[in-house]
């Protein structure tokens, strides 16, 4: 494949998925800047493993790609001491029910981010795009009894983490 | 947070609304994306530049990026695996004045982006690699240099390349020999298959450690596709494709000279000269650029850069100030404690241990190899002391 043709399958590629990389990196991030940077993270994945997604694993990895991005972004976000950048904290903020309940979709939002990739795509199948056990086995190549395994083991490790941020402060 | 909450937050994320100027910003981010690899070939993400910093630790964590990416280019020509599939194309090539091709090399660890090259031969001598990222090296065996050029920092190496291995009578340039007659001398037949809408014929040609599956036009007997699969690493393998033969080159393709307006890097080491010491001094210098004071994460040359890329964002290089010869000497340093590494062989069954330990840790070793007809291992730990190791004492 030369040059251009990349360039072509990259469009065609990027057209096909846009509207589930905007859906799923939107509530993943639920930030404009955490989403742009996850959404060009994204877009260098694609690029970057261009030859690997012609095929019929092409959603799979467009899947793995996401949420590698949005990882990415947020570990950007959070840096090296740990802690959420205080834009951001002080953005979420405030002394209305409606604040409190974005500070907690945040929170979630970022555990989710540190989930192994496994349980990540799995929550997020189940919770964010709403779909059927059936459906994640068949994408997590595992049976229906191993896809509610997964989500429930991710459930778990989101209230772990949470249960740590809160004792954090964070 | 109560525990029984999590799932109705998730719920509630998945119900969310998408504003409209998110929308707007997938369009934009896009599009931007969309242009620099159009017009640059040169991907561009607007959020990395914030984190880079200015001090002589970046840029010689980047000049770190540059060296590999001539040590990637140099592999082409002298590397075992790669060697061996170039040397098949090469059979054609004794007919041809010019030729290129494009190679790929995927690995199964997702952290490990596809790697592809653009190859391109001129004779009498002239090779040209360049990367999707921008990298260019050219390399004139006739006048024994090269030169690497990093487009995004405006920066390239001059290098001596006669300390690589060119002997025609050994290395790659035998198995050109040796591959001449391909298909008589394959070890399996593998008939005919379609490839891209193409019925090919195929060969297969096992050679130590690497199984190369050549696919031939049996109407042209042209070269069409190389495949190369390597017991060593399961899961990783090369592809050549797009073999063009005798097509206009022009000679500024091959030019030795730099762009106008990029620094140089210099690099005119002897590398027949570099020695255990020149990795050690190495390691050293890594450890003082590092801000918790640890070795290289990796010696594996493909990812290297990468994360060497990713420190730098990370912030895990000191600040500090220097001379530009110090940053010379250093970057120097650093060139011949990798090719030190580049240059032992296979069966010096050498590995590297020293992510995550710091300089100074006496008790773990960093890095060991067998010496050229040693029985013993030479074992370097943490604190850069060098033991004598039997076999049965090394490291698990």
């Amino acid at each position: 494949m030369d040059y251009s043709e990349q360039i072509k399958l990259f469009n065609k590629v990027r057209a096909r998925h846009s509207v589930f990389l905007l859906s799923v990196l939107w509530k993943l991030t639920g930030d404009r800047e955490l989403f742009s940077e996850a959404m060009q993270y994204t877009l260098l994945g694609i690029w970057q493993h261009i030859e690997k997604l012609n095929g019929k694993k092409a959603q799979s990895y467009i899947y793995r790609i996401a949420l590698s991005a949005n990882s990415k972004a947020w570990r950007n976000r959070i840096g090296r001491n740990g802690q959420i950048g205080a834009n951001l904290v002080s953005s979420l903020k405030g002394p209305d029910e409606k604040a409190a309940r974005t500070e907690r979709a945040a929170i979630v939002r970022r555990a989710i981010s540190e989930l192994p990739t496994k349980q990540a795509r799995a929550i997020v199948m189940r919770y964010l795009e709403q779909h059927d056990y059936d459906a994640i086995a068949t994408t997590l190549r595992c049976s229906e009894a191993g896809a509610r395994s997964h989500v429930s083991k991710a459930v778990v490790a989101l209230r772990k983490k949470l249960a740590t941020l809160a004792k954090q402060g964070k | 947070m109560n525990d029984d909450n999590i799932e109705k937050i998730l719920s509630e994320l998945g119900s969310q609304e998408i504003p409209a100027e998110v929308r707007k910003i997938t369009e934009e981010v896009s599009r931007d994306f969309s242009k620099t690899l159009t017009q640059s070939r040169q991907p561009k993400l607007y959020v990395l530049g914030d984190y880079l910093m200015k001090s002589r630790f970046t840029q010689l964590a980047a000049a770190a990026v540059i060296i590999i990416a001539v040590l990637l280019g140099i592999n082409q020509f002298v590397g075992r695996g790669a060697g061996a599939v170039f040397a098949s194309v090469v059979e054609q090539l004794h007919n041809a004045s010019t030729m290129t091709y494009s190679v790929v090399t995927q690995t199964p660890v997702e952290s490990m982006p596809t790697l592809r090259i653009e190859m391109a031969f001129k004779e009498p001598g002239y090779m040209r690699t360049t990367t999707p990222d921008g990298y260019i090296n050219v390399i004139d065996w006739a006048q024994n240099r090269g030169i690497s050029i990093w487009p995004v920092r405006k920066q390239y190496i001059d290098f001596e390349a006669s300390n690589y291995q060119h002997d025609p009578a050994k290395g790659a340039f035998a198995l050109v020999e040796g591959l001449r007659t391909l298909p008589c001398q394959a070890d399996e037949v593998l008939g005919e298959k379609e490839i891209d809408g193409r019925v090919l014929q195929g060969f297969r040609v096992i050679e130590e450690s690497v199984t190369n599956t050549v696919w031939v036009d049996p109407q042209t007997r042209q070269l069409v596709r190389v495949e190369m699969e390597y017991a060593d690493a399961p899961g990783m393998n090369t592809i050549m494709t797009d073999f063009q033969f005798n097509i206009e080159l022009d000679d500024s393709l091959f030019n030795l000279t730099p762009p106008e307006g990029y620094t140089p890097l210099e690099v005119h080491a002897d590398v027949s000269t570099v020695t255990e010491q020149d990795l050690i001094d190495y390691l050293k210098v890594w450890s003082t650029w590092t801000k918790d004071g640890t070795f290289p994460p990796t010696f594996n040359p493909i990812d290297l850069p990468k994360v060497t890329a990713e420190m730098i964002k990370q912030g895990e290089f000191g600040e500090g100030e220097t001379s530009e010869q110090q940053r010379q000497s250093e970057a120097m340093q650093m060139y011949r404690g990798i090719m030190f590494v580049a240059q032992l062989p296979a069966n010096s069954n050498w590995r590297y241990a020293g992510e995550s330990v710091s300089y100074g840790d006496a008790d773990t070793p960093v890095f060991w190899y067998r010496p050229a007809g040693s029985e013993t291992y030479r074992v370097i730990y943490g604190d850069l002391t060098v033991e004598e190791v039997l076999p049965e004492n090394l490291p698990r």
